[in-house]
């Protein structure tokens, strides 16, 4: 007896740190989420989150819309067979307004930017997102957990022990190191340093991303640094307001680009299969010298076939 | 003899006005070409590292002209017809060329506070030893010409802003909104992104206006550029605009002053507003993600 198919929508999440992929049922529910650091190479983080995603799911299920996201929404999009390719911000907002119906604010810290993205009625109004310094997002944290030998998993609990936070300058994580260790010299305690960096990052997070905007409630904290307990904290003692984490925080990019492919609804998918985790996909880069424009061109070849070029300004190299 | 002129900062004040000026006169004119990777990277490796990236920019067109040209055109841009100072990074520019490269600088002070610039003119003429009437000549054309480009960017806007799509003003300094390399492709963009892109100096600005004495915005801006860009975006508000950027040239400290006075104009009309920070970087991965989800919010 044939069993009926599961059809679900993929969304893939490549950022710089993590590249996350969510698998939706055509009720919105998530039949299954991975997170994977990218490690800078996105090829292999995104055919490594296929091949895991395919032993985590029954075998009769039928992938009919992909949507991808991040930084790397274009490359991620031709190696998969995306349907739709959104910018972050817009599948940020597609998340969290799902979780939270009238949700206003959005704050958003990845690993190498952050953002915020204010909302009316469901409709994105405004949003900001870090310029060209990655203080304010998780590097830095991540960055300084680092050098006090801290797991960064653990950093949230140890910063939530502090009974009084050290203050550290967050304008630039260079600088923050020297201040860091001029105030482990003179005694504060790693759990007040912690959180003082919790602290130091929400600073530099309102006056460089935040910076003007109106912030009102509901409030919704997410990516991967939103896992932080420590930040959290951080977040409601500088808002004064109660902030809300919605399930699957760390994924919900990748969610929210399932939910808007699924809106979509592509006729015919153009996924292409699983099997893309098991073949030689290569890209790489050269400098046309037809002009002097001199273009950075991309290629992509699966299985030695170019598939996909980009990058050019005059349209001779993307014209496969 | 061939005179060179950089395709940068000064040029694109006041564009195709300079080389029909020397022509006229009877030299052959070479401009620098459009910015590429090449000029960027002379550029970059010449200046200053704590000026603004046009600035930069700017030197690689100069040094591209260096072998090319007999003589090369850097006037010192001071004041302008209302008294009111240009960037003083564009004082320093002659001095510094004399500097960098072997060819002579041919300049120029205009400082319209103190002399009009048909005198300066006048006075740039005579040193190339031509006579007053091939100069008076000059001067005419070049100003017909500048008039004639006007009024064409004029009816463009007209035409623009009859649109259908979603018009996105484009605020920032001429060298950072037409140079299009220097931005990112920034009109390109947004017209893949099935927008209609303006930009502010586009806008006809009527005569009145444009007399001495009139008041525009609070405070009231020293530089010529902060009071010209705030006296555009009164007048762009009385059209139907769906969304404004403001580009700005990393490093640029006048912008930064600047900014906060564009932004609060728009924002107070709430009116979606988008500032962009350009720099050496030549991923734009950035940019469009920016500017994707600025077309998504409108």
């Amino acid at each position: 007896m044939k069993t009926k198919n599961i059809r679900a929508f993929l969304g893939i999440d490549v950022g710089s740190i993590s590249t996350n992929l969510v698998l939706i049922d055509i009720n919105n529910q998530v039949l299954s989420s991975l997170y994977l650091r990218t490690q800078g190479n996105p090829i292999r983080a995104v055919q490594q989150g296929l091949k895991e995603l395919r032993n985590q799911i029954p075998k009769n299920t039928e992938i009919i819309g992909v949507g991808a996201t991040g930084s790397a929404r274009y490359l991620a999009g031709v190696i998969i067979g995306a349907d739709l390719i959104k910018n972050e911000i817009t599948t940020h907002a597609k998340g969290a307004s799902f979780f939270v119906p009238g949700v206003r604010t959005v704050i958003e810290i990845g690993g190498q930017d952050s953002k915020i993205i204010i909302l009316e009625n469901g409709v994105v109004v405004d949003f900001a997102m870090s310029l060209i310094c990655a203080a304010g997002t998780g590097a830095f944290l991540d960055a300084q957990a680092n050098r006090l030998k801290i797991p960064i998993e653990e950093f949230g609990a140890i910063s939530l022990k502090s009974v009084k936070p050290t203050y550290i300058s967050g304008r630039c994580t260079v600088f923050s190191e020297s201040d860091m260790i001029h105030k482990q010299q003179i005694g504060h305690s790693i759990e007040d340093i912690a959180a003082g960096l919790c602290h130091s990052l929400v600073r530099n997070y309102f006056s460089a991303v935040a910076k003007g905007k109106n912030i009102s409630g509901p409030i919704v904290f997410q990516g991967g640094v939103s896992e932080n307990l420590g930040m959290r904290k951080a977040f409601e003692l500088a808002l004064g307001q109660k902030i809300i984490v919605p399930p699957h925080n760390t994924v919900i990019g990748a969610f929210g680009a399932a939910l808007l492919v699924k809106e979509k609804m592509p006729e015919k998918t153009k996924f292409l299969g699983f099997e893309i985790s098991d073949k030689d996909i290569k890209c790489a880069s050269f400098q046309c010298a037809g002009c002097p424009n001199q273009c950075e061109v991309i290629e992509t070849r699966i299985d030695k076939k170019i598939v996909s070029r980009w990058g050019d300004r005059c349209g001779k190299w993307s014209a496969v | 003899m061939t005179i060179g002129i950089p395709r940068g900062l000064f040029y694109w004040k006041n564009p195709y006005f300079w080389e029909t000026f020397f022509e006229i006169l009877g030299y052959q004119v070479l401009v620098s070409p459009l910015t590429n990777k090449e000029i960027i990277e002379k550029g970059v490796k010449a200046a200053d590292p704590e000026t603004c990236f046009s600035n930069k920019v700017f030197w690689g067109h100069l040094l591209w002209l260096s072998d090319r040209a007999d003589y090369i055109f850097v006037p010192l841009l001071k004041t302008n017809e209302q008294g009111l100072e240009y960037c003083p990074k564009f004082f320093g520019l002659p001095d510094l060329a004399k500097i960098l490269i072997k060819t002579p600088i041919l300049t120029g002070t205009f400082d319209r506070r103190k002399e009009k610039i048909e005198k300066t003119l006048e006075k740039l003429g005579r040193k190339l030893k031509k006579d007053k009437k091939t100069i008076d000549k000059a001067i005419k054309t070049a100003i017909l010409k500048e008039q004639e480009l006007k009024e064409k960017a004029g009816q463009d806007f007209f035409r623009k802003i009859q649109s259908k799509k979603p018009k996105i003003v484009l605020i920032s300094h001429p060298y950072n909104l037409y140079d299009e390399h220097l931005n990112l492709r920034m009109k390109e963009k947004l017209t893949k992104l099935e927008a209609e892109p303006l930009f502010i100096d586009e806008v006809p600005l009527a005569e009145t206006q444009i007399s001495k004495g009139v008041k525009f915005g609070n405070p009231e801006f020293h530089w010529e550029f902060g009071k010209e860009i705030m006296r555009q975006i009164q007048e762009i508000l009385k059209y139907d605009i769906t969304g404004a950027i403001e580009i700005s040239s990393f490093q640029c400290g006048c912008d930064a002053v600047l900014k906060e006075f564009v932004e609060k104009e728009f924002k107070d009309r709430k009116i979606p507003f988008l500032y962009l920070l350009i720099d050496e970087h030549t991923a734009d991965v950035g940019i469009q993600t920016r500017l994707e989800a600025f077309i998504d919010t409108l």
